[in-house]
């Protein structure tokens, strides 16, 4: 994929984060993956239909997102992952979703997003694309999240 | 055996699909037949490489692909030769994708999902047209 | 969408593809209303779509289902859903039923214009999926091969 269109997911998702108070965050890796995974508990899903089409995934552990609800209801502690960080989280990766399409179509890319789907569980594996992932690492107070980029050309 | 020739040779068969699966499913309809696959291909870009080095009698091709997709493959494939003759496979085939198909000269379908016999007979509709 | 109307489209299109690609009858129950969320038998297969309608279609089951149904299809037996051929089975699965139902839905409304996004798959253990202000319908469905759920959740789309 493209350098361009990887780093309006970035910006996006930067963006986004900045806005809802999560601070800090630092991008400390960018690389292809194979297509299985089973490393994180909380993964949401956003679909992308039109000029590229694919699959954008959040990803991070519980104990990350919980973190990450917490910054967003301004401190306020959250012990579990329920319906409220899950509200939350969803919302978070909508809207890095819908910042990455607004900066892709500034690049003349037009890009329609579904719905996120927030899948939580454990010793999770997942196939997200027949061809390659990127995944881009970021670091922060919160702890670690993982934004992987599985779109065809 | 339907896939074999009048004089007994195999039709050469060109599979491109983005689901190894559907090659599988395409491999285990054709070759019991006597149909040979001689190349396949994952996505339009490599299918377009592929067919510059083999001489298939029929592609398959799915329409939805990463990189180049299926219709853009065919025509791209059809502006080499334009007598290739190539039967597109698949799973969405609205009213507007069969009338954009249309107009770039691709009229032969194969709806997904599709039975053994449904593709050896499709395949074979094609080939002696 | 309007999902009373569709949701007949959706168990259509898995009724056929269980038939044409598996050779497996499927006996379908009602349509619920199942709220923002649901609990995975242990596979699900989604497929987001985008268009005058935007949201997802999953296809879910338990892993021992979707091995037999790769062995089925495939003709080989696999231990465990991590194995590619495995989840990319259920992908194309997925993949089918859902191109199928929205060619007739697009068909049935001009100008709808849904489009797919690749198919996606997740495998795991007290795996639960959400969508978070959307109300999903579902209807479970009885195999020889087992228990299968689909589920499909909707809003109107920008077009």
């Amino acid at each position: 994929m493209d350098i361009k269109y990887i780093n309006s997911f970035i910006n996006g998702f930067l963006n986004v984060t900045e806005m809802m108070g999560i601070s800090g965050l630092q991008r400390t890796g960018l690389s292809k993956k194979a297509k299985l995974r089973t490393d994180n508990d909380i993964n949401i899903i956003i679909g992308l239909v039109g000029d590229i089409r694919g699959n954008v995934v959040l990803a991070m552990h519980e104990a990350t997102a919980c973190k990450i609800a917490s910054t967003m209801m301004g401190g306020m502690p959250v012990e579990k992952f329920d319906a409220m960080p899950r509200s939350a989280l969803s919302e978070l990766a909508n809207m890095m979703a819908g910042n990455s399409a607004s900066q892709l179509e500034g690049l003349g890319v037009k890009t329609n997003i579904t719905p996120p789907t927030l899948i939580h569980g454990q010793k999770m594996i997942s196939l997200i694309s027949q061809v390659e992932t990127i995944v881009v690492t970021f670091n922060g107070n919160e702890g670690q999240i993982e934004i992987n980029i599985a779109t065809e050309d | 055996m339907k896939g074999l020739k009048a004089d007994g040779s195999p039709y050469k068969v060109m599979s491109v699909d983005d689901s190894p699966i559907t090659r599988k499913m395409i491999k285990k309809a054709l070759e019991p037949e006597g149909f040979e696959i001689i190349g396949e291909a994952g996505n339009g870009k490599e299918a377009v490489e592929l067919y510059a080095k083999i001489k298939p009698d029929i592609i398959t091709m799915d329409v939805t692909m990463p990189i180049m997709d299926g219709l853009d493959a065919a025509l791209a494939i059809k502006k080499i030769n334009s007598a290739q003759k190539i039967i597109m496979l698949s799973a969405m085939s609205d009213n507007d994708i069969l009338a954009d198909a249309h107009a770039r000269g691709i009229d032969d379908f194969c709806s997904k999902p599709f039975k053994p016999d449904e593709i050896v007979n499709r395949v074979l509709e094609v080939l002696q047209r | 969408m309007n999902l009373n109307q569709h949701m007949p489209m959706f168990i259509k299109a898995t009724v056929n593809v269980f038939k044409e690609m598996l050779d497996l009858k499927v006996s379908s129950g009602q349509v619920e209303n199942e709220g923002e969320g649901f609990l995975s038998q242990g596979f699900t297969v989604m497929v987001g779509f985008c268009g005058g309608w935007r949201g997802w279609f999953f296809l879910d089951m338990s892993q021992a289902t979707a091995l037999k149904l790769t062995e089925i299809l495939i003709g080989e037996q696999y231990q465990t859903v991590a194995e590619e051929e495995v989840l990319l089975s259920g992908a194309e699965v997925g993949n089918i039923i859902s191109g199928n139902a929205i060619t007739n839905i697009n068909n049935s409304q001009p100008g709808l214009n849904i489009r797919l996004t690749p198919p996606s798959v997740f495998a795991g253990e007290d795996m639960s999926l959400f969508n978070v202000r959307l109300s999903a319908h579902s209807v479970i469905m009885q195999t020889e091969a087992g228990t299968i759920k689909i589920n499909v959740v909707a809003e109107e789309g920008k077009g």
